[in-house]
């Protein structure tokens, strides 16, 4: 399976910004697409890491259990 | 003994002097006001002083005692809380300007009615960075948190204001929050002593959140007995935080100062040896001497780990800001809300398989503690930064400073495991760095004792710095 690339931050802004009912003041996003791309690029490293299939998330997360 | 060589005891070195009727509780309230009115234009720690709730409780604790009285543990001692805990009376910011449009706290935090109940007296709310997505200790709306050791400097964050005023005389201990590292930066940029327990042990009842996987709740202190009696105090399961802990409370009264015979110890290679100054090089080194460390320990794939980290908290985040996003993006702190509406961006999958790498996480440092007791590493790569500062260096190469200040310390709190960060000076007395005492979850006690022997050895300190200096 090929790596997950990460995705461009302006085309995931102007997809899925007016879904969420934010306004974006014009300035602000390069910033965005800044973090955007940060994100991206450590989402792939993540998706890369082969996890099993038995492993069920942590959305509780009790330490020591 | 002075009101002011006093105050520059620890929370139960007052205590103990109140008891022996060295000093009452009205004069230490008002010494400790009169020091907060002297110092805080400077250090910025306080947002709020709460001086007749202070006078209040002070005249209790001296009709208390003159009535012969049992006098709790941290009686007369100073504290203060960071301004995400509820005050009752207060507005909580949360280091915002949206949040002071809300109407004042009804109640107090369940962590400030425990601390009250051991007969500590709180002074007020503390500086913080917006809602603590942050690791500097700089806010926006009321100004920088500025480093008692050096007033150029951060105090780092979030929690830059208990740094501030606890490393600066004006409490003995502060209540601090951690999501990524937000009360082990400030220990090791003022050089205090902070305790991020177990995740869930301590109640999060009451305060304003950030990202509910990951939000840890602690003390900082001048003194590794002040984490163990406050923390002690403020035990017990809570209904109003869904993730504290049904554990009955595990006091370790006296216990911290058992000593290490017999502990393994180890220092974290890999990831954690990566990115390192000669200051987290040098204060690594004397916990290990000290200590007679020479193991190490590899921590798998603690750099996925950060990342992880990094992702859940946008994303929680994000979700949790969405309605003031919506409606009054432009009165964040812009370095928050950009972050913010990024995180609302997120593809679900991408926070999904980050909570399933902490599962496997979690697994691989429990079996990296079925060989070693306590893990070692530095809180952070660098000496506090100097206020404004937006870059370092580190292997090499040009980062930009914020989220790299938290390299160390984001992997250990994305898996929950109790920490005390010892304030080391490998440089004499000019500038503090912290070491990571991390034991396996829910063996506060462990990293307790080993901070205790680095104290008790006169390698780590925290001692009031210098007002004027």
């Amino acid at each position: 399976m090929p790596d997950a690339t990460p995705p461009n931050p302006d085309a995931v802004i102007d997809a899925l910004l007016p879904a969420t009912g934010i306004p974006l003041d014009p300035a602000w996003r390069a910033a965005v697409a800044a973090n955007l791309a940060v994100a991206g690029a450590i989402a792939a490293a993540l998706q890369s890491f082969p996890l099993p299939d038995a492993l069920e998330p942590a959305a509780v997360f009790e330490p020591g259990r | 003994m002075s009101l002011e060589s006093l105050l520059d005891c620890d929370a139960v070195g007052i205590a103990t002097a109140f008891r022996a009727g060295d000093a009452s509780a009205a004069e230490i309230a008002e010494a400790a006001l009169a020091r907060i009115a002297a110092r805080n234009p400077v250090l910025n720690a306080f947002t709020d002083v709460t001086a007749d709730r202070a006078r209040m409780q002070a005249a209790a604790l001296d009709a208390a005692r003159a009535r012969g009285d049992a006098v709790p543990t941290l009686a007369a001692a100073p504290f203060a809380a960071k301004n995400l805990f509820d005050i009752a009376g207060l507005v909580t910011r949360a280091g915002s300007r949206i949040n002071r449009d809300h109407p004042p706290a009804g109640a107090d935090a369940t962590l400030v009615t425990r601390l009250e109940a051991a007969g500590a007296l709180l002074l007020g709310g503390l500086n913080m960075g917006e809602y603590a997505y942050d690791f500097t200790g700089e806010n926006a709306h009321d100004g920088p948190s500025r480093n008692p050791r050096d007033t150029t400097r951060m105090t780092g964050g979030s929690s830059g204001g208990s740094g501030g005023a606890v490393a600066g005389g004006m409490a003995t201990i502060a209540l601090g929050s951690d999501t990524n590292g937000s009360i082990r930066v400030p220990s090791s940029f003022c050089g205090t002593f902070g305790l991020k327990p177990t995740y869930g042990r301590l109640s999060r009842g009451h305060s304003f959140p950030f990202v509910a996987a990951l939000d840890h709740v602690g003390p900082l202190s001048r003194s590794v007995r002040d984490l163990a009696a406050s923390y002690d105090a403020m035990q017990g399961p809570d209904p109003l935080d869904p993730g504290c802990t049904r554990r009955a409370p595990e006091p370790i009264g006296a216990g911290f100062d058992s000593g290490i015979a017999g502990l393994r110890i180890a220092r974290l290679g890999g990831w954690f040896a990566r990115h390192r100054l000669a200051e987290s090089d040098a204060a690594l080194d004397l916990a290990c001497t000290a200590l007679g460390v020479t193991a190490e320990a590899a921590l798998p794939e603690a750099e996925r780990a950060r990342g992880a980290a990094f992702l859940i908290t946008m994303a929680e985040a994000a979700e949790f800001h969405l309605p003031r996003l919506r409606i009054r993006p432009a009165d964040f702190d812009p370095a928050v809300r950009d972050r913010l509406i990024a995180g609302a961006l997120l593809p679900a999958s991408w926070v999904q398989t980050a909570q399933r790498f902490r599962r496997w996480f979690a697994a691989e440092a429990a079996a990296l503690f079925r060989h070693h007791d306590i893990l070692l590493a530095p809180a952070t790569p660098m000496y506090a930064p100097r206020l404004g500062t937006q870059a370092v260096t580190l292997d090499g190469v040009e980062l930009p400073l914020r989220p790299n200040i938290g390299v160390y310390t984001q992997p250990i709190s994305f898996i929950g495991l109790p920490v005390v960060a010892v304030p080391l000076w490998p440089a004499g007395q000019a500038l503090p760095l912290a070491v990571q005492v991390i034991a396996p979850a829910w063996r506060e006690d462990l990293a307790l004792r080993v901070a205790r022997q680095l104290e008790r050895d006169g390698i780590a300190c925290a001692p009031v710095a210098a007002f004027g200096a």
